[in-house]
């Protein structure tokens, strides 16, 4: 907690998302490699990229934290060593383990500084202790721990503590759940959550999705935190989209640079969250346990507002480049994020494609100009204002 | 041999030594997620089993945060002052407890964590002569459990007879069919996959339980070969009477018909879990798209724009420079190859540029069948 305020740590699951992360005002950066994590659907980064982000973050003051979070069996330790090593080559600032035999393993090859993943459902200061005494610098507490417990767990422990802030999360314990094991021979603790707990129901007459939790939000809580002695606050989704994210860390950032300021916390990040897919928001066990008003029950989420695109390029005074995302039409009403400050709005009347052909609606997966807007930056996310 | 059982009541202990039983489970309801028992319920069994000489193992299972653990610090502390010398945990909070703040031996309880060799040692190794036994989850294969035998050498515990617990929460789900109180629902799927669950609620939250049981009692011999000792059979769900019975004698004997009695007692679907093998990786391949891999050679980018009939984008993401003539060997995100000879070569302005920089966008003749997301690399 180097600036008086916890390390906001986001989620990056391509290059392309640790990217808006960072540019969006992540301290930190959380990413997996082809093997070992929990997400094993995501675009993974190779070791290559893994060493070309981390070179990106570092050159930008930023951290690197490499998760190696699946609950491995003795054939997925195949290569561990080798990707270890490689880690430490490339100066990761972390990495995020949720086993004890793996955490073991790299101790006796490696000077890698290792952060327990919320996987391992450390809830507990003898836990943490139990941490302390193997070399664990930091654990990742599971979803189930209040802000207070947090705290003593921090001040009985005296290492770092980081805590969920925002994002999906698991009904069950983190690490607990075998649904998708059983229902659909898919190893959930080794990537292959199906999310069951998504689903509908039947309990006696009634439908219901009652195994669905609200996704956390903890950006009112900001003050509570900051006061805390907190860490490190993690946004979850390394699935989610780069609209997702670039949002939400935004929201995090201003609130806690708000926090640093002590400046009293602007309502308009609680609106910019709202705009973002969510399956209802509370929060968590933050501050009370959770309790059944904590259940999805809509099952679907609200639509809200859709990427359009990032911008890849800028053409001071021309144009600029828009990687399309989601489709739109020239009719649409466009809002750019900014790094920094409230959403603009610009029109896509003037859209052409790259050889200056006039478009008429942007296609998903292609590249569109708009005419140049100043302050735009490149790295910009772009949205489509939903139509009232 | 070791054959372990919960119970609850003085009647329960009683009828287990009659019949041999040597250790027994006791469950205090704040310590042990399916628990029925108060302090001085659980005090009573303490005193009772160890008067028949029996050995009584308090099973510590729920997972606490900070504050729940300190309020039942104390109640575990009393357990060994009545002369408990073993918990049964999972929790590593629950773990270092009792390493750290009493002298009771630990069985521990594997779980969905620990699948690896490396994992087991390393627990050896911290809890050193303080772990008795390690208890073998139940989707443990045949495979590691041979494995853990050769190569950890402890004490192991398998589970012959029981349900399997897929999930588990502390929050109290079912409050809109049962209100505040305990109890137990099926619960149907509604989308894919053939799922039917047993959901309880009690006290510490909400459990689901798969809709078959696990059973490795097809498998008491082989496991016996494996030479391992202590055996578990948990019927605190089943309301058949004398199935305890059925079951001491058919540990003891073996005898097909008396498993097919204990079976038609039963009346359960029963599984052996992942035993026999654990496919639950294999879906993982197909996940993971081979085909956006980068693995040949000079890597040129990655195609980020497609206009049909008319050019490709490039985002130039490798060492490789192009220019106009350039061979270029593409993969589409489905496995196809094409091959491509640049006819001309753009900048987003639209300009012709002699050739490409790292990081850059360029822009090249259309090739059909090539979609967003192709990998391109300079042709050998």
């Amino acid at each position: 907690m180097a600036s008086g305020v916890p390390e906001l740590v986001a989620p990056g699951g391509s290059f392309e998302k640790l990217q808006v992360a960072i540019s969006y005002g992540a301290d930190a950066v959380y990413i997996a490699g082809e093997n070992f994590g929990l997400r094993t659907a995501a675009f993974n980064f190779t070791n290559e990229e893994i060493g070309k982000a981390t070179r990106y973050a570092h050159s930008r003051n930023k951290k690197i934290y490499v998760v190696i979070n699946a609950f491995l069996h003795d054939k997925d330790l195949q290569g561990l060593c080798e990707f270890v090593k490689y880690l430490e080559d490339c100066k990761v600032d972390a990495v995020v383990v949720s086993d004890f035999g793996v955490i073991s393993f790299i101790k006796k090859i490696s000077k890698l500084n290792i952060h327990l993943s919320t996987q391992n459902t450390c809830l507990n200061s003898y836990g943490a202790l139990l941490c302390k005494e193997i070399g664990i610098k930091r654990i990742v507490l599971g979803r189930e721990v209040s802000i207070d417990e947090a705290q003593m767990i921090k001040a009985k422990s005296g290492l770092e503590m980081e805590l969920f802030i925002h994002g999906s999360m698991c009904m069950s314990y983190s690490g607990n759940c075998l649904l998708s094991n059983y229902s659909f021979n898919r190893d959930s603790n080794r990537g292959g959550c199906k999310h069951s707990c998504r689903f509908l129901y039947q309990i006696d007459n009634h439908k219901d999705y009652f195994y669905s939790s609200k996704d956390l939000m903890g950006l009112e809580h900001l003050s509570l935190i900051g006061n805390s002695n907190i860490d490190a606050l993690k946004i979850e989704g390394r699935m989610k989209t780069l609209h997702y994210l670039a949002t939400v860390v935004k929201a995090y950032r201003e609130g806690l640079d708000q926090l640093k300021a002590q400046k009293s916390m602007d309502q308009s990040q609680l609106f910019e969250l709202s705009k973002v897919m969510t399956r209802d928001y509370f929060s968590g066990n933050l501050i009370t346990k959770a309790d059944d008003q904590s259940v999805f029950e809509k099952g679907k989420n609200d639509k809200t507002e859709d990427i359009a695109g990032i911008v890849l390029e800028v053409n001071e005074g021309k144009h600029i480049l828009l990687s399309v995302k989601s489709a739109f039409d020239r009719n649409d009403q466009l809002e750019i994020l900014p790094f920094v400050g409230a959403a603009k709005c610009i029109d896509a009347l003037e859209m052409t494609d790259v050889s200056g052909k006039n478009v008429e609606r942007a296609k998903t997966a292609t590249m569109v100009k708009l005419p140049f807007t100043p302050d735009i930056k490149t790295g910009n996310i772009v949205r489509i204002k939903r139509k009232k | 041999m070791n054959l372990i059982l919960y119970a609850d009541n003085i009647d329960q202990i009683n009828e287990l030594f009659i019949q041999g039983v040597k250790e027994v489970i006791l469950t205090p309801k704040n310590l042990s997620r399916f628990g029925i028992n108060s302090f001085d319920q659980v005090k009573e069994c303490i005193n009772f089993v160890l008067n028949k000489k029996m050995i009584p193992v308090i099973e510590w299972d729920i997972l606490m945060t900070e504050n729940a653990i300190l309020a039942c610090s104390e109640e575990v502390l009393r357990y060994c002052d009545l002369g408990v010398k073993i918990f049964r945990v999972k929790d590593t909070g629950a773990i270092y407890f009792i390493k750290e703040k009493t002298q009771a031996q630990i069985d521990l309880i594997q779980g969905y964590s620990n699948q690896n060799i490396d994992a087991i040692l390393f627990w050896k190794e911290y809890l050193k002569g303080r772990l008795r036994r390690l208890i073998v989850s139940q989707e443990s294969t045949k495979e590691f459990i041979k494995s853990i035998v050769e190569k950890v050498q402890i004490p192991l515990e398998i589970s012959l007879l029981g349900k399997i617990l897929v999930s588990y929460t502390p929050r109290r789900l079912l409050v809109k069919y049962l209100g505040e109180a305990d109890g137990i629902k099926d619960v149907f799927s509604l989308e894919e996959g053939a799922s039917q669950f047993w959901a309880l609620q009690n006290v510490h939250g909400t459990f689901l339980f798969y809709h078959k049981d696990f059973s490795l009692l097809d498998y008491l011999q082989q496991l016996k070969d494996l030479k391992i000792e202590h055996f578990r059979v948990d019927l605190r769900f089943f309301k058949a009477s004398d199935l305890t019975l059925d079951l001491i004698k058919y540990f003891d004997t073996q005898d097909a018909s008396g498993l097919l009695k204990i079976k038609e007692k039963f009346q359960h679907q029963l599984t052996e879990g992942f035993f026999e093998s654990n496919s639950s990786d294999r879906v993982f391949e197909k996940l993971k798209n081979e085909h956006l891999k980068i693995n040949k050679d000079k890597f040129v980018g990655e195609v980020i724009d497609v206009k049909k009939d008319e050019f490709l984008g490039v985002l130039i993401k490798g060492d490789y420079e192009i220019s106009q003539n350039t061979l270029l060997s593409i993969m589409t995100p489905d496995g196809k190859e094409k091959f491509i000879k640049i006819l001309f070569l753009k900048n987003t302005s639209w300009e012709d540029i002699a050739s490409s920089s790292h990081a850059s966008i360029v822009y090249i003749n259309y090739v059909s069948g090539i979609t967003y997301r192709s990998l391109v690399f300079v042709k050998d």
